[in-house]
């Protein structure tokens, strides 16, 4: 028998409409899986208790009485400790905003809430999401192995199945790498598609905030939640949310799918995961998707134009805190905030200047060979031993701190990536592919994704040994 | 420092950096000055390769919209 923690946002909010289980019993079993798990994991920072039951018994009185919000009506999630919440601190991982209350909800809390959402607490994030600190995070695949960030405990939680769903933030990869690390679906939408309003900033031009979750289905549902134009947040762009459930399950046949080689599958990318993407890409081609190889040289330019400005935009968004504050922040983050103070005038103009250039080119590729999307590996490697992170590989690098160099692009064109796992290493570990689109087209990313998903049981696998 | 890739740049002087953060009204720690100096140096390295794109070719150099949106 299927344990209720095992359930995809879909399958269990179908049950809960029908009456067939309560919100109450979904989110006591949620909270007993935290409480069995946390002290190996480590993904919340915040646990909602007795506000989850309460919110959980509302929405079954709700539900009794007739009135149903939608597919996330009585669905525990986690929300990144990122994001705002008038009930509970949000300290963004640092010690430096210990004990901080906004007083108020981040627009996505407040549309989850609205949704019926049950919020179970709040998930571990890299000090301010810079990802160069090492949170206590662990992955569920293997407790002494790296869960990935920075949006380290909406990864971990969802793995660990302690929570049906989760938001993350994504600036330079943010959402994908810990979905990919451990084994779940991550969506980095289009820029602008939702609101950044109550989430702390890091780069206010390459910031996005998106879902995470264990199914391609249940990602279409919360961006479905959480999407819409939202004047408060000087980025969100008044694009109309489509139904993300309509046509998702129309299949490969036609999509136009680009495969660029030099860049995305470089010396970098590791043997399990060069193996599990050509499977992918051949699974693809078989299915009826044309799959088309394509060139974009300028590729290699992404990682500076965007280091550049995340630098100078995360600096001057931080620079209070840094003069105010910057003995209690973690070295690591201290010395980026100083570095981006540093950071030449020219140098980001001229980031930004090349960023328009690099936006035109992806058009230009997407256009020109009529592509749905462009498929490449979301990370280098699988995860690694909390000992070995930073380790070179025989090529010089740490596999997971040149992950950078494939994520960037989708933030510095502002175009939606969704990863969703492909494959296990042969040691276990998750392996994730990642789809890139055309802006506001997620929904034929998430319609190849689950026609992918569907072929296998990816998703319904569990990481052994965690009750 | 992660995230930047390494150069063969000649090293910023860490007593440059200190006059620079003091201009800048920051007081930066010995500790961090080793690290900074280097990330320093690969960071400004990288504007090579942002260069090589020629970016002067975008046109406007900072774009500016007058509307007021009310």
């Amino acid at each position: 028998m299927t344990d209720l923690v095992d359930l995809t946002i879909a399958d269990a909010g179908g049950r809960l409409r029908r009456g067939e289980i309560s919100s109450a019993e979904l989110t006591e079993e949620t909270l007993s899986r935290i409480a069995a798990t946390e002290d190996r994991i480590h993904a919340y920072v915040h646990i909602y208790g007795d506000e989850a039951r309460a919110a959980a018994t509302e929405r079954d009185r709700e539900r009794a009485s007739g009135h149903w919000r939608g597919p996330l009506h009585g669905i525990p999630v986690a929300i990144k400790d990122l994001l705002a919440t008038a009930d509970a601190p949000t300290e963004a991982g640092s010690a430096a905003l210990k004990g901080t209350r906004t007083g108020y909800d981040a627009a996505v809390v407040e549309r989850l809430r609205a949704a019926g959402a049950v919020i179970v607490g709040k998930t571990v994030t890299h000090e301010l999401a810079y990802g160069v600190n090492t949170p206590p995070t662990r992955n569920p695949w293997g407790s002494d192995h790296y869960p990935g960030g920075s949006s380290a405990g909406s990864g971990a939680a969802l793995a660990a199945r302690s929570a049906f769903g989760a938001i993350g933030t994504d600036t330079g990869g943010s959402i994908r790498e810990p979905a990919s690390l451990n084994g779940v679906v991550g969506l980095k939408p289009t820029f602008g598609r939702v609101s950044r309003h109550g989430v702390f900033p890091l780069s206010s031009s390459l910031d996005h905030v998106g879902p995470m979750t264990r199914s391609v289905q249940d990602c279409a549902l919360l961006l479905g939640a959480i999407a819409g134009y939202d004047p408060r947040d000087g980025g969100s762009i008044d694009e109309p949310v489509p139904d993300y459930m309509r046509g998702i399950g129309a299949g490969f046949q036609g999509l136009r799918i680009g495969v660029e080689r030099d860049y995305f599958f470089g010396k970098s990318v590791t043997e399990p995961v060069r193996a599990a993407v050509e499977a992918v890409i051949g699974e693809l081609a078989e299915a009826g998707a044309e799959v088309i190889d394509v060139c974009i040289p300028e590729l290699p330019a992404m990682s500076p134009v965007g280091l550049t400005i995340l630098l100078a935009e995360a600096s001057a968004a931080h620079h209070s805190l840094l003069t105010e504050r910057g003995g209690k922040l973690d070295q690591q983050t201290r010395i980026m905030l100083e570095l981006g103070e540093l950071v030449p005038g020219t140098h980001y103009v001229n980031a930004v200047r090349a960023r328009s250039m690099l936006k035109e080119i992806a058009r230009r590729t997407f256009q020109a060979h009529g592509l749905d999307m462009l498929l490449s590996p979301t990370l280098p490697s699988p995860t690694v031993a909390m000992d070995a992170l930073g380790v070179p590989d025989e090529n010089g690098e740490d596999p997971l701190t040149t992950a950078i160099n494939l994520a960037f692009p989708a933030n510095v064109t502002g175009l939606p990536a969704l990863t969703i796992p492909c494959g296990f290493s042969p040691d276990g570990f998750p392996i994730g592919v990642q789809l890139t689109g055309r802006p506001f087209d997620e929904g034929t990313l998430f319609r190849a994704a689950l026609a992918y998903e569907r072929n296998h049981d990816w998703i319904d696998r569990s990481p052994a040994g965690l009750t | 420092m992660a995230y930047l890739p390494p150069s063969n740049a000649d090293p910023i002087p860490t007593d440059l950096i200190v006059s620079l953060g003091k201009a800048l009204g920051l007081s930066i720690p010995a500790e961090d000055l080793e690290a900074l100096s280097a990330a320093l140096r690969d960071q400004l390295a990288s504007g090579g390769s942002i260069e090589l794109l020629h970016p002067e070719d975008t046109s406007p150099l900072a774009p500016f919209d007058p509307r007021w949106h009310d």
